[in-house]
């Protein structure tokens, strides 16, 4: 450690300083007085010098401004009240004069000590606002409690001009830090009984401060304090809601796999055991009509199951894109032929672009959305009436609409369709969608920087807009 | 049972897919034979020669795609695999290593029925498929030994690329031809990832040939995989 002077000492040199600088003071005046002292009276000369202790009295402490006056009052007696060179005064005007010069130098410098004593702590307490002003800011820019740590340590050092380091609560016992710093000046972070670590200062930085330095260095702690506690319930806030977020899915989850996974399965094992049970004593078509339920219930069951295993991708973001040059067209065709095999009465009508229009895309994840997307539409469309898919180029973007004559959206249901669940949050109404589709799609889609939009159909029914950014042009050698 | 009828393994785990498979073959005047591993499966087709192989690419004791390779280093016998959804480099990878075509589960019977009679038909023993070197179904007619495309009796002027694809096609009428075969093939090994070539190569030709994509007469999509030839069967 290195040796610091004793206070003491210290004080001495300080002051010894001061006392100089006033000495030094008054014999300018003296000169100057013994200058001008053949053109002026006595009375006048005694201004010069009273100058001289306001100058001091000024820039230092009270005491000093006494010494200097009395250092005036004697020499002006000595040197320029007669009879000179003594300290007798032979008029009484001249006690009158040089005893009111005492008294006006004292008063005088008291008031100008006061005043600069004002004006410093006026500078100290603005120093301070904007120091805690400044704080303030670049805490409440501060993103996360790391980034609080790295502001409110650059803060306290340039504030008390020596390092300062902000501990975390517990620091581990091996710390190299903690134990090499016994001597420092350590301020708890506390708020309202949590606990967020310390502020250690370099040591020795407690001595050298003074109150209104110290003061401030505590009440920038305390903000920082403050910042971390907000961080902390910030972060308490997002948790809970993250966990309610969670539960609220989990639950819809679990309706929706009770409902979608069972009634298909209840329709296929009810198909299977009547016909087990009575299939000598049915007719043909009545056979061929419960294979057909087994049938058809089986393959919505694996959709559902393709769903939920797209959203378990999406939703721990393994999803990775493999990206591939493909014909617009061959995607809208592999979705729509896919359609078709299990909607075969649907009345389903393609506009394709007559040009080829390369996406470089996940062929098959944008297959699997508009097939979401397509198969919403083949629900909720009364029977005989088309579906309509129109595939056209608007600038860099490829637009796929998907046009049902449905019963359409309501405007403020547009958006929330595509929440995960969403109609079966509806209740048994929504059974023949899983609530997983359009918000798989969104996701399939958004993935590939594009957009899905519910917009009002024409008349009635509703349009379902897929936006796909176009790439640009490749070389080609065809 | 007709002792001459095509003999075919199934090799899968599944029990229920097996019975099924089996009942659905035989219906259709196959035999079958069926294995519920690896190596009975590789057994049965070494013993019994069988005439088609439908394999299972997940099985509890092998890769189904090593099990393809082992088979291909002495036997040509067709093989169609059976994979899930959402596997395309996977079937992509089987098709490169020697497997014939492809059908995803769950699929229905009659498009398996129609895979098989394609691979049977087209398959001679061994050695590739020796195509007439003339097409013609009546409105579109490929003459590839003089390189002549005509529709409806017109020409039809193809890009030498046009004609190399189609002609690939062709060759592989009723089968899957894989996207990285035709690069290839047509462009060469250092441009099998040059896809959006094929892409464009594929719009032209359709044009050309006013086939819509949408309801296609000759060439079909298969998304994620390749191109396939539809025979007047397939239509």
């Amino acid at each position: 450690m290195r040796e610091l002077p004793s206070p003491l000492t210290r004080l001495l040199r300080v002051h010894a300083i001061d006392y100089l600088f006033a000495t030094a003071v008054t014999l300018v005046a003296f000169a100057i007085a013994f200058a001008v002292d053949r053109y002026f009276s006595a009375a006048n000369l005694a201004l010069i010098l009273l100058t001289a202790v306001l100058a001091v009295a000024v820039r230092k402490r009270m005491a000093v401004a006494v010494y200097t006056a009395v250092l005036c009052f004697l020499g002006d007696n000595y040197f320029f009240t007669p009879p000179r060179h003594t300290l007798a005064i032979d008029s009484i005007d001249d006690v009158l004069a040089i005893g009111l010069f005492l008294i006006v130098a004292l008063v005088c410098s008291r008031m100008a000590t006061r005043l600069s004593s004002q004006v410093v702590s006026l500078r100290a307490a603005q120093l301070r606002a904007r120091t805690l002003l400044q704080l303030g800011q670049q805490l409440a820019a501060a993103a996360d409690a790391a980034a609080i740590r790295e502001v409110a340590t650059r803060a306290l050092t340039r504030a008390v001009g020596a390092t300062a380091a902000l501990r975390p609560a517990d620091p581990s016992p091996s710390d190299p830090r903690a134990a090499d710093q016994d001597d420092a000046w350590i301020v708890p972070l506390l708020v309202g009984g949590h606990h967020h670590g310390s502020v250690a200062f370099a040591s020795g930085v407690a001595d050298e401060l003074d109150a209104e330095q110290r003061e401030l260095a505590l009440a920038m702690t305390q903000d920082i304090a403050l910042a971390l506690e907000r961080e902390r319930l910030a972060q308490e806030l997002e948790q809970s809601r993250v966990q309610g977020e969670t539960e609220r899915l989990r639950n819809a989850l679990l309706s929706s796999v009770s409902h979608d996974l069972r009634s298909p399965l209840a329709s296929m094992i009810g198909a299977a055991d009547t016909l087990a049970t009575y299939e000598t004593q049915l007719p043909r078509d009545e056979r061929q009509e419960l294979l057909q339920a087994i049938l058809h219930e089986g393959q919505r069951l694996d959709r559902y199951i393709q769903n939920l295993l797209d959203m378990t991708r999406l939703g721990h973001g393994t999803l990775k894109l493999h990206r591939d040059w493909v014909d617009a067209t061959e995607v809208v065709v592999a979705a729509t032929d896919r359609l078709r095999r299990f909607f075969p009465k649907l009345a389903l009508t393609t506009s394709l672009p007559h040009d080829t229009v390369l996406l470089y895309v996940h062929p098959a994840l944008i297959e699997q959305a508009l097939f979401n997307v397509l198969e919403n539409a083949a629900h909720f469309s009364p029977p005989g009436a088309a579906v309509q898919v129109v595939v056209s180029v608007a600038g860099e973007h490829l637009l796929i609409d998907v046009i049902d004559r449905g019963p359409g959206i309501p405007p403020e249901e547009r958006a929330r369709i595509f929440d995960l669940f969403h109609s079966v949050a509806r209740g048994d109404r929504g059974s023949k969608g899983t609530g997983l589709g359009l918000s798989i799609c969104r996701g399939m889609i958004g993935a590939h920087g594009g957009s899905v939009e519910a917009l009002p159909g024409d008349g009635a029914g509703t349009t379902m807009r897929i936006t796909l950014p176009l790439p640009p042009a490749p070389e080609t050698n065809a | 049972m007709n002792p001459s009828a095509p003999r075919v393994l199934v090799i899968d785990d599944e029990m229920q897919i097996r019975r099924f498979l089996d009942i659905g073959l035989r219906a259709e005047g196959y035999q079958v034979l069926q294995a519920a591993n690896a190596a009975e499966g590789l057994a049965l087709a070494a013993t019994q020669s069988p005439d088609l192989v439908i394999l299972d690419l997940g099985l509890p004791d092998r890769e189904g795609h090593e099990v393809l390779a082992e088979l291909r280093q002495w036997s040509a016998v067709p093989v169609l695999m059976l994979s899930v959804r959402s596997a395309e480099s996977e079937k992509v990878r089987a098709l490169d290593n020697g497997a014939n075509d492809y059908v995803t589960k769950p699929f229905g019977m009659q498009e398996l029925m129609a895979r098989l009679r394609a691979l049977l038909r087209h398959h001679p023993v061994a050695g590739p498929a020796e195509m007439p070197p003339l097409y013609d179904d009546g409105r579109l007619r490929v003459d590839l030994v003089r390189r002549e495309v005509s529709l409806d009796g017109r020409e039809v002027a193809l890009t030498r690329k046009e004609y190399a694809v189609l002609a690939l096609l062709l060759r592989h009428a009723g089968r899957v031809v894989s996207q990285q075969q035709l690069l290839r093939e047509v462009w060469g090994a250092t441009h099998v990832q040059d896809t959006h070539y094929l892409r464009i190569v594929l719009g032209r030709l359709r044009q050309k040939l006013g086939d819509d994509p949408g309801a296609p007469h000759w060439l079909k999509t298969e998304p994620g995989v390749g191109y396939r030839f539809l025979e007047g069967q397939d239509r």
